[in-house]
């Protein structure tokens, strides 16, 4: 299995993950199960394998009620972020800007306030509730992820803007290509990522929902490996650690709401349309077999986990767990 | 994945008593055909199989567990030697038993054969293969050889099936070592109906058959004509009402009991090798499949750690 940013097969379990007889070490995700790898090329680091509509569940299964007290400073710290990013961002946008694609998490609420200066403002958001609320405003042409496959967008865009989207999008590559079609010759793309160091994501300094951790040499491998792409300017700046739970869907955001940053990498980009081919499949056919065989081992292992946690089917109505009886 | 049996793609997880869908051992999800209600596991890497079976399955076993299986082995054999015997010649030529286990049930042929022949991955049942000089020991990967092509008259496939994916591979594999006219004899539990009325299954079992997703798995396959076809052993709604699995050697012919006994012959030898695995039209609902079951087994544990 390749790396989803430099393409090379230097890929290690980030955790020492081990399958020795029954000697098991398995650290998983903790929001989609799986094991972290490591690119010992470029650093770059994420999930093994997590199907795209798996990855979509992550913002539709809301497991914990509503805190109007948290989204409300949520709300509020997105659009500080906004406000940060475009600021850094100033001198960068273009001059003339017809249509803009602001693709986030939890955020594009907030792109009429800020995007003004284009004649036609296109949003995207991963949170369908987002979504729904964004298409009462007027103002906005609101789209679903899968709407950015629409032929007809297609070099159409003079600017896209990733808000901390791209962190939490299976197929990194993938979706600069997608936005390398979306965007016209010269077209302008600008995105934030967390900073992710090796300890950070080792720790569990992630959210849920986040699924690939960039530095700034891992950055510069995907975009090199992705081919459309020049680099205009590069920066880094803080957001607030409370937004990696961008949705608040997560039963186990304890993120205190006394506003702690994390460090972040922001990228403008300038696309070259080298006519790299963007319908490269996301998945490379020559790692199907290996991803099956992961998925199919991390489907033992938490079973097995479940017994070691003696779940009963019946004590709890979430639990998966079968009964079983020792045949032969 | 499409159904082993008719090959249909409309699946729908499995929904038994208590809303159960995941296979105990390993974990991904338990799938039914909407046409044949084949009830089947869902996708498990090969590698993964062998994994289990070499590592985990009976690693805590103590010897007194080996004894009481082989014991029960034993009198099975015995058992299903007297459903066989009406359709056996006096004098049989080579016998294979296919994952034999200890060997209890190969041993009872060695009177009647004139080679008896056994394959099991378990090292430990191996140990108690060896006890017995006069069976001889294939490694099952060695059965794709040319020279096993119509070399066997009788083949022993025992509580096998139901532990395997790809049934009807496998079946084809025996027609493929199978003299023409020679017999395969196969013992399956009648699972399908006691996991539609318990919610439970075997820990190790994948495939879930009843008395007619195996006629039709055999229809399928081609080359067996059936000789007999039958349930015997335990009835299956005393095992429910006991909540265990039950054991009824003397018990030769029960309705809805819970052993499904085969004497198949091998008509038309087919000695095409099939090779097993998903098609590529299935890789992407399989990797959407188990990525999603590990995501929502994950959500379950994290719940309670």
């Amino acid at each position: 299995m390749n790396c989803f940013a430099c393409g090379s097969p230097n890929l290690v379990s980030l955790h020492e993950n081990i399958f020795a007889g029954v000697n098991i070490r398995y650290v998983a995700h903790t929001g989609t199960g799986t094991q972290i790898v490591r690119c010992s090329t470029c650093g770059f680091m994420s999930v093994q394998f997590v199907h795209p509509r798996v990855a979509a569940r992550l913002y539709l299964d809301r497991s914990n009620q509503p805190d109007p007290e948290k989204d409300s400073v949520r709300s509020m710290l997105h659009e500080e972020n906004c406000i940060s990013q475009l600021t850094s961002w100033k001198e960068h946008l273009p001059t003339h800007c017809q249509r803009v694609l602001f693709l986030g998490a939890g955020r594009t609420i907030q792109a009429r306030k800020h995007l003004s200066f284009a004649q036609e403002i296109f949003t995207c958001d991963l949170v369908p509730e987002i979504n729904a609320a964004a298409r009462t405003a007027s103002g906005v042409m609101v789209l679903e992820p899968d709407g950015l496959k629409d032929p007809n967008l297609e070099e159409t865009f003079d600017l896209v803007i990733l808000s901390n989207a791209l962190e939490r999008l299976t197929f990194p590559r993938g979706q600069l290509s997608t936005c390398a079609r979306l965007l016209k010759s010269r077209g302008t793309l600008m995105f934030e990522v967390p900073n992710m160091s090796y300890e950070r994501v080792r720790e569990g300094q992630y959210s849920p929902e986040e699924l690939n951790y960039f530095t700034k040499a891992s950055l510069y491998a995907l975009i090199k490996n992705e081919g459309n792409f020049s680099v205009t300017a590069f920066d880094s700046g803080e957001e607030a650690t409370i937004l990696k739970n961008a949705t608040g869907f997560w039963g186990k955001d304890d993120s205190p709401l006394a506003t702690e940053n994390r460090p972040v990498l922001r990228m403008v980009l300038n696309n070259e349309r080298h006519q790299v081919d963007t319908t490269r499949p996301d998945i490379d056919p020559q790692d199907i077999g290996e991803h099956l065989l992961m998925l199919s081992f991390a489907c033992m292992i938490h079973r097995l986990s479940y017994q070691s946690y003696s779940l009963e089917a019946s004590a709890n109505p979430k639990s998966l767990l079968p009964t079983s009886f020792d045949g032969h | 994945m499409v159904c082993p049996v008719c090959d249909n793609s409309d699946l729908r997880p499995f929904q038994g008593q208590n809303g159960f869908n995941i296979q105990a051992a390993f974990g991904v999800p338990i799938l039914e055909c909407s046409d044949c209600n084949f009830i089947f596991a869902d996708f498990i890497h090969p590698q993964v199989i062998d994994y289990y079976y070499t590592h985990m399955c009976r690693s805590g076993s103590t010897p007194e567990e080996f004894n009481r299986l082989r014991q029960n082995a034993r009198v099975g054999g015995r058992s299903q030697l007297m459903t066989m015997e009406p359709y056996l010649p006096s004098r049989i030529g080579r016998v294979l038993d296919f994952g034999g286990g200890s060997g209890e049930a190969a041993r009872l042929f060695l009177p009647i054969g004139d080679e008896v022949f056994i394959t099991e991955k378990d090292p430990h049942c191996i140990d108690h293969i060896m006890e017995e000089p006069r069976l001889q020991i294939i490694d099952g990967d060695d059965l794709m050889h040319e020279k096993y092509i119509g070399f066997f008259d009788l083949v022993i496939f025992s509580n096998v099936l139901e532990h395997m994916t790809y049934p009807a591979q496998r079946i084809q594999e025996f027609s493929r070592i199978l003299s023409e006219g020679g017999q395969l004899f196969v013992e399956i539990p009648n699972e399908a109906s006691y996991l539609r009325l318990s919610g439970k299954h075997c820990l190790q079992h994948i495939s879930f058959f009843s008395l007619e997703t195996f006629r039709k798995l055999i229809k399928k396959q081609g080359s067996f004509e059936i000789d007999d076809l039958r349930t015997c052993g335990p009835k299956i709604v005393d095992m429910v009402e006991a909540g265990e699995l039950l054991h009824d050697f003397e018990a030769q012919d029960t309705p809805n009991g819970w052993v499904i006994r085969a004497m198949l012959r091998n008509i038309r030898p087919n000695t095409e090798i099939i090779q097993s695995g998903l098609r590529m039209d299935e890789v992407d609902a399989t990797l959407s499949n188990l990525s999603q079951t590990i995501f929502l087994m994950n959500q379950v544990s994290t719940c309670q750690v």
